[in-house]
Formats: C-alpha cells, sequence, structure tokens
C-alpha cells in the first residue's frame, strides 16, 4: 500500500516522508480522482468493495487509517 | 491529557483518534497562562480591528464579547466539559444575539428537527416527517400560514438546517460519527451562525472527529486567530475592490470598462473567503480543529483544482452526500462515464441546493438564465477536466522541496488561463442577462488608438500574477511556530490599525484621506445603491448568489417590503403620467410604518380644498423621502415644521400655515409636473416647494423610456419632441430609449423645471425647490450643483440641504439595513434644515405683505436660508 502510494502519488518524494500519520485527504495530497483511484486498488488488491459512504478522510487520511479499514473489511 | 481523561467513549476512540502531539509545543517553555495571554490578546485586537473597520454589522458586538469570554472559559475548562460548554454557549449566544422570544423559538424549532432525526422509528419515516416539517415550514416561510415566532428567525433557521441536516442525516444513516445531545446542539447552533448567516457546510463527522484537547490545542487556537486575522485581511481587501471596481453594464463605453467589468465579479470572492476564515477561524478557539475553507483559490491551475480550492466545505459536501454515491452506483457503466456524470449530478446538486438555502434566507426561489449558464459552464469545463486528469500521472508534492522551474511555469500560466476564464464565466453570473452580457463586447467595434495605453498596464498585471503564483508554486510549507504567528499577526494587526487611523492618512490629503477612508465604511457602492434604488420599479428578486453583498442585505428584507405600486389597497397606478395615484381614504402598513390617506389622496391630515383666509398654504412635491417612506406621518419633516411653524406663529399677517404633502413614492419630475397639473394647482397653494434629489434626472429618462416604450399617452407634446430628437420613438425597446436620453438628461431636468415654474408664475405662486440628499451617495447621479443650478436657471427659489446628514453614521438614519430612506431621526435633521430655510425666506413668502411675491428668479439660498443671490 504505502509502495503504490509512493509510487502513484508522490514519485521522486523521499519515502521516508510517507509516516503512517501524514495526511493524506485532508493534506491535499489525495483528491477526489486519486482517492477513487486507490479505492479501486484496495477493492482489487484486498477483494472487497466499498460503499460510497466508507470513501473519506475518516477511512482513508493516513496509513494507519487505510489498515485498520481494510483490515476491517477483511474480517 | 488521554482520551478517556478527556471523557471520550470507546467509539469516539476509534472515530476521532488523537492527532499525535508534535512535541514543539510540550517543548515550548511559556506556561498555560502565559500562552493564554498571548492567544487572548491577539483574540481582543483581531476582534476589535473587524469592529473598528465596521467589517461585520452590529450584532457582531455581542458575538465578539461572547468569543472572547466563551474562549477564555474553555480555555481553562476541563476537557470533559468543553463540548457541553461551546454547545450552552451556542445556544445562549442566540437567546443574546435575537432576543430570549425569537432566540428561544429558534432553539425549540432546531431542537424539534434534531429531536425528529432521532425518533426510534424507520430511517425513511424520519425522514418523511421531516419533509412534512419542511413543507409546513416552507408554507409558513412564504407567508401562506400565520406563525407565531419573528419573522426574523427564518433566515437564521434556514442557515442553520437547511444545508447541514442533510449532512446529519447521512452521517446518521450510516452511523459515521458519534452522536449525542450536546454534540448536536453544538453542530446546528454553532455560535457563530447567530452572526453569519453566509456559513460554510461544516461537515458533522469532520467536526466530530477535528475536536482537539490534547497538547496540539494551542496550535489549534492559534491557527484560528491566524484564519481570523486573514479573514479580516479579505475583507479589507475585498470592501477595497467592492468600492471603487464594480460597475454596471450600462457604464461599459469602451474597452477599459469592459476590462474592469471582466475582473470585478470574480475578485469579490475575497468576500465570501474572509467570512468563512472568520467563521472557522472561531470554531478553532472552541477546540475544533477544522481545515481551511478556501486555499489560494485565485492561483488554482486547472478547473479541478479551483473546484479543490474554493468553499473547500461545499465541495467536501457534494463529494460525499452526491459525487461519491453516484460514482459507485454508475461506475459499472465504466470508470469514466461515472466520473462524468458524478461531475454533472454534483453541480446540478449545487444549482438545486444553492436556490434551496436562497428559498430559507430570502422565502423565494432562485431561478435566473445567466445562474444556470454558469454553473452548466463550469460544470462542462470541470467535466472535460477530470476526464483529461484520469488518463494523466496525479503526483503530487510533499512541500519539502519546489517542483522544477519548467514545471512551476507552467502551473503559473495555467493558473494566469484558469483566473481569465473565470472571470469571463463570473461577469456572465452578476449580469442581469445573457443578452447585456453579450452587448458588453460591441465596445470592441469601437476600440481606438488611444486603448493602445492599456497594453503595457494588462502586461504588468499579468507579470504581477505569475510572479505571485511562482512565488506560491516554490514556496516551502513552514512548520507551525507559535510565537512567530502570533508576531506576525500583531503586525499585521498593527498596521492596519495605522492604516485605518484618520491621524495616519489625513495628512497625506483629501483624496488619500477619502480612499482609506472607504476601507472604514460599509454599504452599498454605487452600482448596488443604484440597484436597490431601482427598487421603485423593479421587483429585485434578481439578487442572489453572485451579489452576496446585496444578498446580505435582502436576506434580512421582509417579503411585504415592496414598493407602492405593488399595494393594490393602497395606490392605483396609470400607463402614463403621473404613474400612480394615492387612493384616498386608504390605510395599512408601508415599508414598516403606518400609512393613512386623506380624502384627496394625500399622505397628510385633511384640508379644506381652498385655503382659509388667514393661511398661507404651500404645495409640497416629491417623492418617497417627502412622501416619509418608513415614518410615522407625525415624524415625517413635512408635519415637523408646519407644526413648529404653526407653533411659534411669527407668520406675518397669517395666523396659520399649511403645508399639503402631496408627494409620492416613485415620483419622478415628470409625475411632478402633471400632479401639479392634474391636482396641486387646484388646492390654490400660494408656494409650491419641490424636494429634489441626485438620481432624479435619471428617473425622469426611465419614466419617459417606460411611457414611450409601452406607447402610452404623453400629455405633454413637449416631450415627444424632446424624444424624437434624441431619437428615440414611441415602440422603441426600453433600453435603448433609456441609453439614448440619458445623454440629454440634464435637458429633461430643465425642461420640467421650467415646466413647474412657469404654472407657479402664471398663478402668482412662488416656485421653490430644496435639494435633499439622499443617504446613500451615488457616482454616477447628478451633482448636487449641477442640479442647483438647473432650478435657479429655470427660475426656482433653490435651498441646498447638502451635508444635511453629516456627523451622523448612515446606519444609524436609515430606515432598514435593506432601506435607505431617512428614519424619524433623519427626518428630524432634515426638517431643522427646512423649518432654517423657510424662516430665512419669509420675506419672499408670508412676510411678502403686499402680496406681490418674489416668484423666485435669481434667488439662491445657502443651507442656512440667507439669500445669495438677488431677487429677494
Amino acid at each position: 500500500m504505502r509502495a503504490y502510494i509512493l509510487k502513484e502519488f508522490l514519485p521522486g518524494e523521499d519515502p521516508e516522508q510517507l509516516t503512517d500519520s501524514l495526511p493524506l485527504v485532508t493534506g491535499r495530497i489525495l483528491d477526489s480522482l486519486a482517492t477513487l483511484r486507490l479505492v479501486a486498488f484496495l477493492e482489487e488488491t484486498f477483494g472487497f468493495e466499498f460503499s460510497a459512504h466508507e470513501v473519506g478522510a475518516q477511512n482513508l487520511d493516513n496509513l494507519n487509517l487505510i489498515a485498520s479499514f481494510v483490515e476491517s473489511k477483511r474480517r | 491529557m488521554t482520551n478517556s481523561e478527556a471523557g471520550m467513549t470507546l467509539s469516539d476512540s476509534i472515530l476521532c483518534p488523537p492527532r499525535a502531539a508534535s512535541g514543539a509545543l510540550a517543548r515550548s517553555r511559556g506556561s498555560a497562562l502565559f500562552r493564554y495571554s498571548i492567544l487572548s490578546a491577539q483574540l481582543a485586537a483581531v476582534l476589535w480591528v473587524i469592529r473598528w473597520y465596521k467589517l461585520e454589522g452590529r450584532v457582531f458586538d455581542k458575538l465578539a464579547i461572547l468569543t472572547w469570554a466563551g474562549f477564555t472559559v474553555h480555555y481553562f475548562l476541563p476537557a470533559r466539559w468543553r463540548l457541553h460548554f461551546f454547545g450552552l454557549l451556542s445556544a445562549v449566544g442566540l437567546l443574546v444575539i435575537f432576543g430570549p422570544a425569537a432566540g428561544a423559538w429558534l432553539l425549540v424549532l432546531g431542537l424539534a428537527l434534531i429531536g425528529v432525526c432521532h425518533l426510534r422509528i424507520p430511517f425513511w419515516a424520519r425522514l418523511t416527517v421531516l419533509l412534512a416539517a419542511a413543507v409546513l415550514l416552507g408554507v409558513m416561510r412564504i407567508g401562506w400560514l400565520p406563525f407565531p415566532w419573528s419573522a426574523a428567525i427564518w433566515p437564521v433557521l434556514g442557515s442553520m438546517f437547511a444545508l447541514r441536516l442533510i449532512v446529519y442525516l447521512h452521517d446518521l444513516k450510516h452511523r459515521s460519527a458519534p452522536f449525542s445531545f450536546w454534540r448536536s446542539v453544538a453542530y446546528f447552533f454553532m455560535l457563530p451562525n447567530a452572526c453569519f448567516l453566509l456559513f460554510p457546510v461544516v461537515d458533522y463527522q469532520t467536526l466530530c472527529r477535528s475536536r482537539e484537547d490534547g497538547p496540539e490545542r494551542t496550535r489549534v487556537y492559534q491557527t484560528g486567530i491566524d484564519w481570523m486575522v486573514r479573514g479580516a485581511l479579505h475583507l479589507i481587501l475585498y470592501r477595497l475592490i467592492y468600492q471603487h471596481l464594480p460597475i454596471d453594464t450600462s457604464a461599459v463605453v469602451g474597452v477599459p470598462q469592459l476590462l474592469r467589468y471582466l475582473l470585478w465579479p470574480f475578485l469579490l470572492y475575497l468576500q465570501v473567503s474572509g467570512l468563512f476564515h472568520l467563521v472557522v477561524g472561531m470554531l478553532h478557539l472552541f477546540g475544533f480543529d477544522l481545515p481551511e475553507t478556501n486555499h489560494l483559490f485565485y492561483l488554482a491551475s486547472s478547473f479541478t483544482d479551483l473546484w479543490r480550492r474554493i468553499n473547500i466545505y461545499w465541495k467536501d459536501f457534494m463529494m460525499k452526500v452526491f459525487y461519491y454515491p453516484a460514482y459507485f452506483r454508475l461506475r459499472k457503466l465504466g470508470n469514466k462515464v461515472a466520473l462524468v456524470l458524478g461531475t454533472f449530478a454534483v453541480f446540478l446538486a449545487t444549482w438545486t441546493l444553492h436556490s434551496w438555502q436562497w428559498f430559507w434566507l430570502r422565502g423565494s426561489f432562485l431561478v435566473k438564465a445567466t445562474d444556470v449558464l454558469f454553473w452548466t459552464a463550469l460544470a462542462l469545463l470541470v467535466a472535460a477536466n477530470v476526464l483529461i486528469e484520469s488518463n494523466r500521472s496525479m503526483a503530487r508534492r510533499l512541500g519539502s522541496g519546489a517542483a522544477p522551474w519548467r514545471e512551476s511555469l507552467r502551473k503559473a500560466f495555467q493558473a494566469l488561463a484558469v483566473f481569465a476564464s473565470m472571470c469571463l464565466l463570473w461577469s456572465v453570473w452578476v449580469s442581469d442577462s445573457i443578452d447585456d452580457w453579450s452587448s458588453l463586447f460591441s465596445v470592441w467595434r469601437r476600440a481606438s488608438a488611444r486603448d493602445l495605453r492599456l497594453i503595457p498596464l494588462v502586461l504588468a498585471a499579468v507579470a504581477a500574477f505569475l510572479l505571485v503564483a511562482l512565488y506560491y508554486q516554490r514556496r516551502s510549507a513552514r512548520p507551525f511556530a507559535f510565537y512567530r504567528n502570533a508576531a506576525r499577526n500583531a503586525a499585521v494587526l498593527g498596521l492596519l490599525v495605522i492604516v485605518g487611523s484618520p491621524r495616519g492618512y489625513q495628512p497625506l490629503g483629501e483624496d488619500v484621506a477619502l480612499f482609506v477612508g472607504t476601507l472604514k465604511s460599509p454599504g452599498l457602492n454605487s452600482r448596488d445603491a443604484a440597484r436597490r434604488q431601482r427598487d421603485y420599479y423593479e421587483k429585485l428578486n434578481d439578487v442572489g448568489w453572485d451579489n452576496p453583498e446585496l444578498a446580505k442585505v435582502y436576506i434580512q428584507k421582509p417579503a411585504d417590503w415592496g414598493p407602492i405600486r405593488y399595494r393594490i389597497d393602497l395606490a392605483r397606478l396609470d400607463d402614463g403620467l403621473p404613474y400612480l395615484e394615492l387612493l384616498p381614504h386608504a390605510h395599512g402598513r408601508h415599508r414598516g410604518a403606518e400609512v393613512r390617506f386623506n380624502r384627496w389622496g394625500m399622505r397628510d391630515r385633511d384640508y379644506a380644498p381652498e385655503p382659509p383666509p388667514d393661511t398661507y398654504r404651500i404645495a409640497l412635491l416629491g417623492s418617497s423621502h417627502t412622501f416619509g417612506s418608513g415614518v410615522a406621518q407625525d415624524q415625517n419633516f413635512e408635519s415637523l415644521v408646519e407644526n413648529r411653524l404653526n407653533r411659534e406663529n411669527g407668520l406675518g399677517r397669517y395666523r396659520r400655515l399649511e403645508i399639503l404633502n402631496f408627494a409620492t413614492e416613485g415620483y419622478t419630475p415628470l409625475d411632478v409636473l402633471a400632479s401639479l397639473d392634474r391636482k396641486v394647482l387646484g388646492f390654490k397653494p400660494q408656494a409650491v416647494l419641490y424636494v429634489v434629489h441626485q438620481i432624479d434626472a435619471h428617473y425622469a429618462v426611465t419614466r419617459l423610456s417606460r411611457i414611450l416604450s409601452n406607447r402610452a399617452s404623453i400629455p405633454y407634446r413637449e416631450l415627444l419632441e424632446f424624444a424624437r430628437t434624441a431619437g428615440v420613438e414611441p415602440g422603441a425597446s426600453e433600453k435603448v430609449a433609456t441609453l439614448a436620453l440619458e445623454e440629454r438628461r440634464e435637458d429633461l431636468l430643465a425642461w420640467a423645471y421650467r415646466q413647474i415654474v412657469e404654472r407657479c408664475r402664471s398663478r402668482r405662486v412662488v416656485p421653490m425647490m430644496a435639494y435633499l440628499p439622499i443617504l446613500t451617495p451615488q457616482k454616477d447621479d447628478i451633482s448636487s450643483a449641477s442640479l442647483l443650478r438647473i432650478g435657479h436657471d429655470a427660475g426656482l427659489l433653490t435651498f441646498d440641504f447638502s451635508g444635511v446628514y453629516e456627523g451622523h453614521d448612515r446606519d444609524d438614519l436609515q430606515i432598514a439595513a435593506w432601506d435607505d430612506h431617512p428614519n424619524a431621526a433623519g427626518h428630524q435633521l432634515v426638517a431643522e434644515r427646512l423649518y432654517a430655510a423657510m424662516r430665512g425666506a419669509e420675506t419672499s413668502l408670508w412676510r411678502n405683505d403686499d402680496n406681490e411675491r418674489d416668484q423666485g428668479a435669481g434667488a439662491r439660498l445657502h443651507p442656512e436660508g440667507v439669500p445669495s443671490g438677488g431677487g429677494s
């Protein structure tokens, strides 16, 4: 997931700067199009489907939140 | 402090994870009290500057006190009480600002709506009950059903619930945020909302998630104050632009005016940005670490980028409630189709919800062709941009290093192109019609070599724009620093005090003083004041979101506050001249005051058809100011002067004085002339006093144009000839006629004045004219000097009441924020001037014992009423 974000949205950036708590949505790294692209990646990679209300900063704002969300969906 | 210490539940901890402490503040040596002192001093300073520059209305004073005191309490309260305190403070704020009765109704209605959201019935049933409640309230809003509360609460209720209820229900349905009584109270009744009706659509989930009670809270407070300072700056800049740049389409006569017309509308968005910064800054003071509402929107490098930077809360609201649901439903049709259709759904919802919100604020739905065109064009541009971006790399920068120069330059040029496009689009939005807007470009045909002088100016502006864009493209983000930010705020606020201080700017000359003075003077600019004045003739339902300043004024205006010509119970309209007659014996409430007409259709007490033998009779002519719009009849300057002169006696051989008020709302000089012929002279006055304003010439033109356009009968052959010599024939379009006749408006005025003088002289009546300025000066009006000169040349005895309102705050003298007719205090000032003028001219009036009264030729009086010309 980290590698995907670095490659797709932060090419050329220092990987260490992408901390687990770096705000992605509220920090304006992920806009709506990028968010939907990340959603597609997560659905494809982890084999679950997002509902519309699950898309947003509450689940996708940083790597920690994404990991927790993915885990809760796979349970 | 941990979450459990802060009284948070387990679900709170999951849904509202605490932010990681930066450590920078933990290392801060300053004690909590010292930091509070710095924060408190900055807050007091920024609130004072906002008040000093009159950036908000008087309600802001109460809000400022509540905010400062509330922040102080909030700062020292234990964390577990802070949310409850904010909710309570917001509720108390409503009671303080709106009064106990209206405030209590707001709370009751609001709590009832929140209660319905939480009824223990299926979600669809709750929605049905809410829809039924909305219909019922809507019917009351229109006025079809009576309601027991003040109409003043509608806009506030609308501002609090019309949109936020949608967000709340969305989160409630999906249980995507924690819910409790105090959270709901804090969310709907947010303290700043009592003052700011134009309010960002704060997201419920984000508000819950953003509560910061831990070590980061000093950063949150300081950020709030930073944003309030930025908001104040935006509002001052906005005022500068608003007061000096806007012009009407009718003033676009060349390329320079066209460029000006294209530029100003988009720049005025600074007001929304400024207000939203203030609102969200205030919410930070109560621990809500909310995101920015607007971010460098003039430098957006694409239309999608603009959508992400301008009114960000609206974008988030649309994404959450419309875009993502639409996208997920449609994505089986393909990613791109879903993206484009989702975008269109968002813009359709945007337009519809703006109209929905407008209904609750104003009581009518907003449907304008230019509105539809604006949103459609923006939707197409954003959709096209979405398609392009969906195929591109979505690389972003973390802000640690600047982008390559080439990329920065490209983005700067893109920002310029977006800015220019938005200026063009926004100028359509503010135009009265699409035809009106497209006709502007005919000035290109009139472009001359002189316009080439604009090229260096335009190039310099472009270069400046690119430099600013480049600076922000390449600027590195700086980490938060409490003391640095506080020092910067102190410097900015100090500078604003120096700039706004009369001691600072008055020595620089009158022009500079006037210019800086406009920074501190709220009120409508000349364009909007003219639009408001046109209220005499037109319904102003076309004032929408494209004009927040005028909208702000009209939001408060009761729906029944219309011109008298719409009152069939009070007046009868005519196609010709005069355009309207007051109905004899009619009475009712009009512009907030009781009006009662006598048997002759005058707003005055009853008079005999002929003056009694020992009575000196003056006929008073004029329009709404003289009619006394918005004040009780005994508070009108006419009644005040009549009563005073009769009380004091000193009327020569006369025992009494009668002033018969023939003035009627909306009367132009042409209507006055027709009224004189048809009605006034029949009452055998010994003198006629016509009260004139600087807007009269324009209104005379408008009246004649309308009559010609409607092919209505004109009782004066000379008027037809006058129109023909200006190239206007009966049946011409009103706009064409107005444009042609405007150039000769002074001639038209002079003709009307000469006619009045001729009628008076032939009956040995003293013809007089008093110039009374309207409260809101308008740049394009005829000057008082020209008006008095025309009157004097026509043979009228003239009085100049210029400066009658000087030394008083305009807000204290007008009947309502949306109506600048003078109130009782204003009439008192006018009465004093009129009394002095009458006393100064009494040798020409009632003391002219041989009855060979002066006919006014060559006489001219100073404001004090001392004759300055010959002939007295």
